[in-house]
C-alpha cells in the first residue's frame, strides 16, 4: 500500500528536477515576475502530486506539464491583473541573461526589450500566446500545438502573423519617431 | 539591427530566464507538506492520543470512575461469592392453578349493603369532611365554593 505512495513520490520528484526550470520559462513568459513564476511552478507539481494517480496514463510529461502551468498562469493573470514587476527597466535587465556589455549598453537593450514585450502585449490573445511560448526554447512547434490542442499549421500561421504584427508596430513607432 | 532580430533578441531573453536557484529545493519541500499531513503515522499517533486522553478522564473523573468500574467491581464480587441457581419450575399450589385461586370465593351471592351517608365520618358528596355534629368542616383557607345566602325572612306586607 505504501509503496505506490512512495513511488509516485519519487517520480514527482523526478519531474520536479527534470522540468521545473521548462516551467519556469513558462510562467515567467507570462508573469515576468520571479516570485509570480515560481508560485506557478510550485502550483503546477502540487497539482500533479493531487493527481498522481494520472501519471501513468500520461504519454509526453513535458506538454502535459506545461499545459497545466499555462492554464494556472492564465487563470492567475486574469484574476490578478497586476502589472509585470519587469515594466521597469532595470529590473529586466537584473532579471533576464545579458551578455557581456557595458552597463550603459545593458540599460538601453533592456529599455527596448521592455518595449518589445509590452508590444507583443497588446497583440490579439492567440497571437500573443503562441509568440510566448515559441520564446521558451525547449518547446518545439508540435509540443506548442499540443499544448494549446490545435494543428501545427495553425500554430505556424499564428506565430508569423503574431511577428508580422509586432515587426509592423515597431516600424511604425520607428517612422514616427 | 533590424527589427527581426531585436524581436528574436527579445524573445530568445525571455525564453531563457534562469529560474533564481534553490527552485527544485523549495517546491520538493513544498511537496512534502501534503504527504506528511495525512500519513498513516500521524493519523496512529493521534488516535493513541485520543485513546490516552480519554482513558485519563475516565479514571480522573469520579464519576466516570464509579459508573465504569464499580460495576463491574460489583459483578466480579457477587459472581465470586454466588452461585446462580439454575431455573425451577413451580409445581401448581394443590386445590388451584396459581396465586388468584388462593382467592377465597363465597358459595352464595354476597348482598351489597347500602353505604351510610353523612353518618358523622368520612366525607359528604361535596367532598367536605363531616364533623361530629353533622355539620360539614369550613373551607381551607384559599379554596372558593359557592355560598348560598340563608333564605330572608319573609317581610311582612305593610299594605294589608
Amino acid at each position: 500500500m505504501a509503496k505506490p505512495e512512495h513511488d509516485a513520490h519519487a517520480q514527482v520528484t523526478a519531474l520536479v528536477e527534470q522540468y521545473s526550470t521548462t516551467l519556469y520559462r513558462v510562467a515567467y513568459s507570462v508573469t515576468r515576475n520571479p516570485a509570480d513564476a515560481e508560485d506557478v511552478v510550485q502550483e503546477t507539481f502540487l497539482r500533479v502530486l493531487r493527481h498522481r494517480n494520472k501519471l501513468a496514463e500520461v504519454r509526453d510529461y513535458r506538454v502535459w506539464l506545461v499545459r497545466i502551468a499555462w492554464n494556472l498562469v492564465l487563470d492567475r493573470k486574469r484574476r490578478a491583473k497586476t502589472r509585470p514587476e519587469t515594466d521597469d527597466f532595470e529590473d529586466l535587465a537584473r532579471v533576464l541573461p545579458a551578455d557581456q556589455q557595458s552597463a550603459e549598453n545593458m540599460v538601453i537593450t533592456a529599455q527596448r526589450h521592455s518595449h518589445i514585450l509590452r508590444l507583443i502585449d497588446t497583440l490579439p490573445v492567440r497571437e500573443r500566446e503562441v509568440l510566448l511560448l515559441s520564446a521558451v526554447k525547449e518547446l518545439s512547434t508540435v509540443e506548442i500545438a499540443l499544448v494549446l490542442k490545435t494543428t501545427e499549421s495553425t500554430i505556424r500561421s499564428r506565430l508569423y502573423r503574431a511577428r508580422h504584427a509586432l515587426a509592423e508596430l515597431l516600424e511604425q513607432e520607428g517612422s514616427l519617431q | 539591427m533590424n527589427i527581426q532580430s531585436e524581436i528574436d533578441e527579445t524573445l530568445r531573453r525571455l525564453g531563457s530566464a534562469e529560474p533564481p536557484s534553490g527552485l527544485e529545493r523549495r517546491i520538493n519541500r513544498r511537496l512534502q507538506i501534503p504527504r506528511s499531513r495525512f500519513s498513516s503515522t500521524r493519523i496512529w499517533a493521534a488516535c493513541a492520543l485520543a485513546a490516552c486522553l480519554a482513558l485519563s478522564a475516565i479514571a480522573l473523573n469520579p464519576v466516570w470512575r464509579g459508573l465504569v468500574f464499580h460495576t463491574h467491581a460489583h459483578l466480579q464480587s457477587t459472581q465470586s461469592t454466588r452461585t446462580i441457581d439454575p431455573p425451577r419450575v413451580a409445581a401448581p399450589a394443590p386445590g388451584g392453578f396459581g396465586a388468584a385461586s388462593a382467592v377465597h370465593v363465597p358459595d352464595q351471592p354476597v348482598p351489597v349493603q347500602p353505604t351510610p351517608v353523612n353518618q358523622g365520618r368520612g366525607r359528604s358528596r361535596s367532598g367536605r369532611a363531616v364533623l361530629p355534629n353533622g355539620t360539614l368542616a369550613p373551607l381551607p383557607r384559599g379554596v372558593a365554593a359557592p355560598h348560598t345566602p340563608p333564605p330572608a325572612a319573609p317581610v311582612p306586607d305593610s299594605t294589608q
